[in-house]
């Protein structure tokens, strides 16, 4: 699809980011919604056992 | 050490440090490790082929600049040759914004810690448009250069040694409270400069259309101080540096490929991962095909808990780059939960005058999922081009995964 045609279309939009880009769409009566991600760091095996590691190391005060 | 006691360290080196500015010189004649050969540039190292457009822009600028090239093709040719050595300016007590690009005989401010005996050193803002901190390196911008080194550099030299020295820390920290972040907006802390040194100004035994054309270049920059507070931030990045066990941030810094971060704790080592696109407010006629990634030695700034950080301090700025005030204090509040501290003399006037967020701990980064969030100005990714606007951008995350397992493994 050109983008041409996709902006011919109603658009449903999700904004990752600065919130003002969202309310800016909404004034135009765009379908908007907002969404606050971050990085899902407890599904990353390597970031957890890094993070279980501190954990231990902060308890025994190291 | 344990973790706990070493980043108290950090923080109160970050916090109590006297700094300021008491003098300029010419690069080769006062940074360490400098020569005429050697050409200083922003962020983590970097090869002149796996340079971005700008910066190669910039070294081309230095080098006509120098007289070491008289073309673009003859600088070229003396770079491919192997003569020229690149280096980042933060292995010399170095910063400077954007490019970053030093060279030998460029003059540079000289920014003194008294409480810990750092030193560090910035270059001086060319001002907005096409300028070498942006990679252009036209006829007009090395004109510039000269005028700076010949006519602006030797007045403001004498006025800065007149003054006995600069109080800097309470400039940025008076400028917070006059809507600066000290990052991306110094409309408050460049006037407050030069209310300093006015007096001084005035003294000066110098031509009297020298003194009027440095008055009126720091009057015409907003941006002037920007160098400054990078300098001031950086004595006290290096004072913090070495604390055995402590995990938070000492550099933040880009080169316009790589993001690259250090932490107390492990000294002087980088830790990099591709450094992303801005996300922000473009010029008429540019759009972000046009942007190179992030670039800049500035984030020394968020490092210390300023620029992206303090941004619900800087309501001005925060349309600057394409949000609302509410984004400003949404970003300030989300930058607490990675830092350490709330900084004893960087207050928020909006937020009931909470200091603002300070020391980044690589652990809590990766708790949270947060990247630090820093403000920037966006370099087009052609050379000679310039500025295309302005905006933020997030630190990646691999570089502080990389930073704690190297911290783990040193234990």
């Amino acid at each position: 699809m050109s983008t041409n045609a996709l902006f011919q279309q109603r658009l449903q939009v999700v904004n990752i980011g600065l919130e003002q880009f969202q309310a800016d769409l909404s004034s135009q009566n765009v379908e908007v919604i907002q969404l606050q991600w971050r990085i899902p760091t407890t599904e990353d095996k390597r970031v957890k056992a890094i993070l279980d590691a501190f954990a231990k190391l902060d308890e025994e005060g190291k | 050490m344990n973790r706990e006691t070493a980043n108290q360290e950090v923080l109160k080196r970050f916090q109590d440090s006297d700094i300021r500015l008491i003098g300029m010189g010419i690069a080769k004649d006062v940074i360490p490790g400098m020569h005429d050969k050697m050409i200083l540039h922003a962020g983590p190292p970097i090869t002149w082929e796996r340079m971005c457009g700008p910066m190669k822009g910039a070294v081309i600028g230095a080098l006509l600049y120098e007289g070491l090239a008289q073309n673009e093709q003859e600088a070229l040719l003396l770079i491919e040759s192997g003569q020229i050595t690149f280096d980042p300016n933060h292995e010399h007590q170095t910063v400077g914004p954007m490019a970053g690009i030093i060279s030998a005989n460029m003059p540079v401010f000289i920014m003194k810690n008294f409480t810990f005996g750092t030193t560090a050193y910035s270059n001086i803002n060319e001002g907005p448009g096409k300028c070498l901190r942006f990679g252009a390196y036209g006829e007009a911008v090395i004109t510039r250069l000269h005028w700076m080194r010949d006519h602006l550099y030797p007045v403001l030299k004498q006025a800065i040694e007149l003054s006995g020295g600069i109080d800097f820390k309470s400039i940025l920290t008076q400028a917070l409270q006059m809507g600066d972040d000290n990052h991306n907006r110094h409309k408050a802390s460049t006037s407050l400069f030069m209310r300093e040194l006015a007096k001084y100004l005035v003294m000066v035994d110098l031509p009297k259309e020298d003194i009027y054309g440095a008055a009126e270049h720091i009057e015409k920059i907003d941006m002037f101080n920007v160098n400054l507070a990078m300098a001031a931030c950086k004595t006290m990045a290096d004072a913090a540096s070495g604390i055995e066990g402590s995990t938070i941030v000492t550099v933040m810094a880009r080169n316009g490929v790589d993001f690259g971060i250090k932490v107390s704790g492990a000294g002087n080592k980088w830790f990099t991962a591709p450094a992303n696109i801005p996300e922000g407010l473009y010029f008429p006629g540019y759009s972000e095909t046009d942007a190179a990634a992030d670039i800049g030695d500035s984030s020394i700034t968020e490092t210390y808990g300023l620029g992206g950080f303090a941004l619900a301090a800087a309501p001005a700025i925060v349309q600057f780059i394409g949000g609302s005030y509410q984004d400003g204090v949404n970003i300030t509040n989300e930058m607490f939960e990675i830092t350490t501290t709330e900084n004893k003399n960087f207050k928020i006037p909006t937020m009931n005058f909470r200091g603002t967020p300070t020391g980044i701990d690589i652990v809590k980064v990766l708790k949270t999922g947060i990247q630090p969030t820093i403000t920037t100005g966006m370099a087009h990714k052609d050379p000679g081009v310039g500025q295309v606007g302005a905006g933020i951008v997030k630190a990646p995350f691999a570089c502080f995964v990389d930073a704690a397992e190297y911290m783990l493994n040193k234990k």
